[in-house]
């Protein structure tokens, strides 16, 4: 188990990149070149292009641009995660917009990143997206939290938050930062990233339940 | 055809060339027939149109009609004939003699010795006695005395009873039990100088006589229902001819000057008017009148049935019907028109105003997509490759540090870019869109400061609208509060509430700073952009503070169009 943590750590993860603009595209890639712990093993131009060859490149993580020309990077999540479940989705967006990125997190994405952000904080951000989501802002638990909230009393047990997922959920929508989660709760940082991550699934599976639902009252 | 047209009108008349023509409107009659003869308004003879009523312009000053007999059957135009007349909506009751000389009378004549009348004086009979019934038999004698003075030079004098005076004057009058005495102040027994005695054998009168063109028409006649009284009488029916009972002139009961002689009698009489006659209505109001005629017996009894006819005075055109109907059309006409073009001109600026909030909000999209799409995916791409730039080797330290302050620029630009959009989207516009807003707003600027943000935002409703301007004022007050904490409070803690209730938002912005005191007034440009902010938003903004206690912002502004809830009073929190 830690042997192969140790490989995961080791390896360069390998990366795909869906992003219309040609030119950030190339900055993308530009940095996924001289980065180590990465490697660019994709760059698509549209959602429809990588859905269909995204099998070819077996990424470990994709960079999904959230505002793509046709189908939309929320919507290509959604069939991401059927084609090629393995892959973990950060969205790339211009803005922290709360409503988009919530979306993309209910759709299946695992995180969420400001396309500005400082290039280590892109790297940081694919080497956490396997512990859990990139941080979660206060703004967007905020949306999480109202969801359960309205989940709670119809809610099976596939989708209902642990005590501790909960907790977590509610610091972060009152505004503590990871760090001072982990202080609070007394774990480390560490959990508090695989508690993130666990709410984010339940949410992505709570809205598959629900479409579910939807489809079949349709 | 006329005929019909005029009766249904009511009017018994149809015009003739230039007569109006009266038919009774029974089978003819053999009596001479009476009608109005003509018409004039102002001395303007009216004729009348053929087959309507006859309509007389507005104010006439003076309508003199003319009636009499228009027609004569089978009698000779010498008929005994009397007529009454009314005007109704103007007389109340029939009328007759109403004219200053339609009299009969007895009138007293003082003589000179040479027999030479010096004055009389005149007791005139008008109209009916009281209690008239139209015989002598049936109606009661009044009782009638007078006084007069003997003139100077008078020797004698002479008593007459005549029905002498204006032509036309027919009827009949009855005196009885007529004495003249000389008032006696030393109550001596009275000394008649002229009575009425009648002869027992042949019922003459004694000394009196008869006189006068038609003087068979003065009659010795009884009266009473037993007939017991006897008097004089004349019974005129000649229009142009009079008769009279008169004491003789000559050798009169003689009287002494300055004497005062007492007329006293008892009279019965109904006397009228011989048509033809004129008579005069003065101002006549607008409107419809029936002017009546009726035959009557010389003795003042109606005879057959009364014929009348009927005219209109117009009313002057701004007191007609149809004058105010059209005016008031018009006036409704205007009203209406007015109204209506308000109503258009109303419904086409709400129109106008709802495009315009259309186009401002189609606007607002395409602005917020413009800026989200093209502006920030540019200057993203900006602060990457300044970004990358930076990470280049053999770069001077100046250069390095020149490409990081790109690179923050950019970056904080997007940020800026994201508030813009944020702002202007129309998406945006409600109160849980806020809320989320404030918190992110407050995260990064904490996190970026290194201090510890505490929020207590609770779930608020979709459904209660925020204006744009509302939402971006607000946030640039919390904004300005944070960055005050930042710069000024040395605190390492920010506490952010949010209170929704009955309408009433409240933003508390609280750190635990060092605090101040709040009776020291202090200007920062912080504070006149918050008071700005919130002024313009129709909000207002409250600061506490405590030395060493830290300082707490509250931000107050009433979030219209949510229903009745927004109106309410806050309840006390």
């Amino acid at each position: 188990m830690s042997k192969k943590r140790d490989e995961l750590a080791s390896a360069p993860r390998r990366v795909a990149i869906v992003e219309d603009d040609s030119g950030l595209r190339q900055q993308l890639e530009k940095i996924l070149k001289y980065a180590k712990r990465a490697t660019c093993v994709a760059s698509y131009c549209s959602a429809e292009d990588a859905l269909e060859h995204i099998n070819e490149a077996k990424p470990d993580v994709v960079l999904m641009d959230i505002n793509l020309p046709g189908m939309s990077g929320i919507e290509c999540v959604g069939h991401l995660r059927k084609v090629f479940p393995d892959a973990h989705v950060i969205m790339l967006t211009v803005y922290e917009d709360s409503d988009r990125i919530f979306r993309a997190l209910q759709a299946g994405a695992d995180g969420y990143l400001v396309k500005s952000s400082p290039t280590e904080t892109l790297l940081e951000a694919i080497d956490d997206v396997y512990k859990g989501g990139a941080p979660m802002s206060s703004h967007i638990a905020r949306k999480v939290v109202r969801q359960f909230r309205q989940a709670e009393t119809e809610s099976s047990a596939a989708d209902k938050l642990a005590p501790r997922e909960r907790q977590v959920l509610d610091l972060l929508a009152e505004g503590y930062v990871y760090k001072e989660i982990g202080d609070q709760l007394g774990i480390g940082m560490e959990t508090v990233k695989t508690y993130v991550k666990g709410i984010c699934k339940k949410l992505h599976v709570r809205n598959r339940i629900e479409a579910v639902a939807k489809f079949r009252q349709k | 055809m006329n005929w019909r047209l005029s009766k249904s009108l009511g009017v018994g008349l149809l015009l003739c060339s230039l007569r109006f023509e009266c038919l009774a409107e029974t089978e003819p009659s053999p009596k001479p027939s009476i009608g109005i003869l003509s018409l004039s308004v102002d001395g303007r003879e009216v004729k009348q149109p053929i087959d309507q009523p006859l309509r007389l312009s507005a104010f006439p000053g003076s309508v003199d009609i003319n009636f009499g007999p228009v027609e004569y059957r089978e009698k000779q135009p010498s008929d005994p004939i009397r007529i009454r007349y009314k005007l109704e909506g103007v007389d109340d009751r029939w009328r007759e003699s109403d004219g200053p000389a339609n009299v009969m009378r007895i009138s007293l004549g003082f003589l000179d010795q040479y027999g030479n009348e010096l004055m009389h004086e005149d007791f005139e009979a008008r109209g009916q006695s009281p209690g008239w019934t139209g015989d002598f038999e049936t109606s009661p004698l009044q009782h009638r005395r007078e006084q007069i003075g003997v003139p100077l030079e008078a020797s004698s004098f002479w008593v007459v009873i005549s029905s002498a005076g204006a032509p036309g004057v027919v009827g009949a009058y009855y005196v009885a039990n007529l004495t003249v005495r000389v008032q006696n102040p030393t109550n001596a027994p009275a000394v008649d100088l002229v009575n009425m005695a009648f002869n027992p054998w042949n019922n003459r009168p004694v000394g009196w006589v008869r006189d006068g063109p038609r003087a068979n028409m003065a009659k010795v006649l009884e009266n009473g229902r037993e007939k017991l009284g006897r008097g004089l009488a004349i019974v005129d029916d000649n229009a142009n001819a009079h008769a009279q009972w008169n004491t003789p002139k000559a050798q009169g009961p003689t009287v002494t000057p300055l004497d005062t002689l007492v007329l006293e009698w008892d009279e019965m009489f109904s006397i009228g008017l011989a048509p033809p006659a004129t008579v005069s209505y003065k101002n006549l109001k607008p409107g419809f009148y029936r002017f009546s005629l009726e035959r009557l017996s010389i003795m003042g009894e109606p005879i057959g049935d009364p014929t009348s006819f009927v005219f209109e005075v117009l009313a002057p055109f701004w007191k007609t019907a149809w004058f105010w109907i059209s005016a008031m059309s018009a006036m409704a006409a205007v009203v209406f028109a007015g109204w209506r073009y308000q109503i258009s001109r109303q419904l086409k600026l709400e129109n106008a105003r709802l495009a315009q909030q259309q186009v401002l909000e189609a606007e607002r999209f395409r602005i917020s997509r413009d800026i989200h799409d093209d502006f920030g995916a540019r200057v993203t791409q900006i602060s990457l490759l300044s970004s990358s730039a930076q990470q280049r080797e053999g770069l001077s330290p100046e250069v390095r540090a020149d490409f990081s302050a790109v690179t923050e620029m950019s970056r904080n630009l997007v940020g800026s870019l994201y508030e813009t959009v944020w702002a202007i989207s129309p998406e945006n516009d409600h109160l849980d869109s806020l809320a989320t807003y404030i918190c992110q707003v407050a995260n990064q600027l904490c996190a970026q400061a290194g201090l510890k943000c505490r929020l207590q935002i609770p779930d608020l409703p979709h459904e209660i609208p925020v204006s744009s301007s509302i939402r971006h004022n607000l946030v640039m007050a919390v904004k300005e509060a944070i960055n005050n904490i930042i710069k000024h409070a040395g605190a390492n803690e920010v506490q952010i509430k949010v209170h929704f209730e009955n309408g009433l938002l409240a933003i508390e912005v609280r750190d635990n700073g060092k605090g101040f005191d709040t009776s020291i007034r202090r200007r920062g440009n912080g504070l006149a952009n918050m008071e700005r902010r919130m002024k313009s938003v129709g909000g207002c903004w409250t600061k506490s503070s405590k030395p060493g206690e830290g300082t707490s912002v509250r931000l107050e502004v009433r979030l219209s169009g949510n229903g009745g809830t927004i109106n309410r009073a806050p309840a006390a929190a």
